[in-house]
């Protein structure tokens, strides 16, 4: 079993009415599927603001860091998380 | 974590924690902290924005551009003791968001020891963005808000005297300027979004220090130095055409890195070529601020919202 810290900051803790949630999986997890399962936890509202309709990807809306470093200095969404593992979730765009 | 990030690129001893998918670099946290802040004076010298003695008023929103600008320049500062920093923000009146965004406004500005002004929507306009919002118009809460922020943040700034008012417009919002004005064909605007500003009879020269920083890489600044993200989203944003062009430019900046600063420099090279009517030469009749014809723009819209033009 493999557990995540998922931190959330600005409006997606907003959306998701938590600052922080730690979540379970069996066998191995990327940070694609540790983001997929925060959505389904936390429904529409949490989907609405970190998924770009069209790519369906967090990628333009969020910087997410694992451990503090970017996805993107990794492996991406394809970056696999390990037990005990702190996923932070940081809104790009604050619009107005 | 399936492997450790691998060294700055930089200075080749401190693991990275950013890459940069425009450029290849990758970055541990003081060489970002660094670049940023380099990015910004180095924006500061390719355009002239100020004088050794300029009196600077900075346009403190409360969000993470404007939080980032605001301690930077101060840090910038201690380096010319003849240069003066005042905060100024603008309470458009909405409810939530503002007063959230106001409130870290407040606490960087006593943090930092910097002086700090407010001015409001009500008592300049006699009207919030809130009821703009709630009444019947012809254009979206945006068009209102834009065109009365402008104002409100020049007469701020010439309130306490400053000959420099600096914004924290990033990248992402140059980029976004420059084709939300293409698309609209509005060349004159366009020649506006210029760093530098300009130098107009009535108005405190506009400039934009942060306008080569990625807003991505203006979150990481904010997150890495410990700054307050705000929680509550503007309510009226989603009605504008720039949220439009804002997610089709971070797709496209997914899927081919550098689209934005390809945009903003386009839109530098061709602004030379554009060739506009000088500023405003008359006087509003009712306000008396500088205006191409009788009655200035924000009269115009506080007019038509009052139902009195």
């Amino acid at each position: 079993m493999i557990s995540v810290r998922v931190r959330m900051l600005g409006a997606l803790r907003e959306a998701s009415g938590k600052a922080e949630e730690v979540l379970s999986f069996e066998g191995e997890v990327d940070v694609d599927r540790v983001i997929r399962g925060l959505i389904e936890e936390h429904g529409d509202a949490l989907g609405t603001a970190l998924l770009d309709p069209v790519l369906r990807s967090p990628l333009p809306n969020a910087l997410i860091l694992l451990n503090g470093v970017e996805v993107n200095d990794l492996h991406g969404l394809g970056t696999r998380a390990g037990n005990g593992d702190t996923l932070t979730l940081i809104p790009v765009a604050h619009i107005g | 974590m399936d492997s450790p990030a691998p060294l700055c690129t930089k200075c080749k001893s401190k693991p990275s924690v950013y890459l940069r998918p425009y450029s290849g670099e990758r970055l541990c946290v003081s060489c970002f902290t660094a670049s940023i802040r380099e990015r910004v004076e180095r924006a500061i010298a390719r355009f002239e924005m100020f004088d050794f003695d300029s009196r600077v008023a900075v346009a403190v929103s409360g969000g993470k551009d404007s939080l980032n600008l605001l301690h930077i320049l101060v840090e910038i500062e201690e380096r010319f003791p003849r240069a003066e920093l005042v905060a100024v923000s603008i309470d458009e009146g909405v409810r939530g968001y503002r007063d959230e965004a106001l409130g870290l406004a407040g606490e960087a500005c006593r943090h930092l020891g910097v002086e700090w002004i407010t001015l409001s929507f009500r008592d300049l306009f006699g009207l919030t963005a809130d009821e703009i919002a709630g009444r019947d118009r012809e254009l979206t809460p945006c068009s209102y808000c834009g065109v009365l922020r402008r104002r409100a943040l020049n007469e701020a700034a010439k309130r306490v005297g400053a000959d420099r008012l600096a914004t924290a417009h990033n990248l992402d919002d140059m980029a976004q300027t420059a084709l939300l004005n293409m698309m609209r064909g509005d060349l004159r605007r366009l020649t506006g979004m210029s760093p530098a500003g300009n130098e107009l009879a009535g108005f405190v020269r506009r400039v934009k220090p942060f306008c080569e920083v990625p807003e991505r890489e203006s979150t990481l600044y904010a997150y890495l130095r410990g700054f307050e993200f705000q929680s509550q989203p503007c309510p009226y944003a989603e009605e504008a055409m720039r949220t439009d062009i804002r997610r089709f430019l971070n797709r496209m900046e997914v899927k081919r890195p550098g689209t934005k600063f390809i945009i903003y420099r386009t839109a530098l090279n061709i602004i030379p070529q554009i060739r506009v009517e000088g500023g405003p030469s008359g006087r509003c009749r009712i306000c008396g601020e500088p205006t191409r014809g009788n009655v200035c723009r924000v009269c115009e819209l506080v007019g038509e919202l009052s139902g009195k033009v």
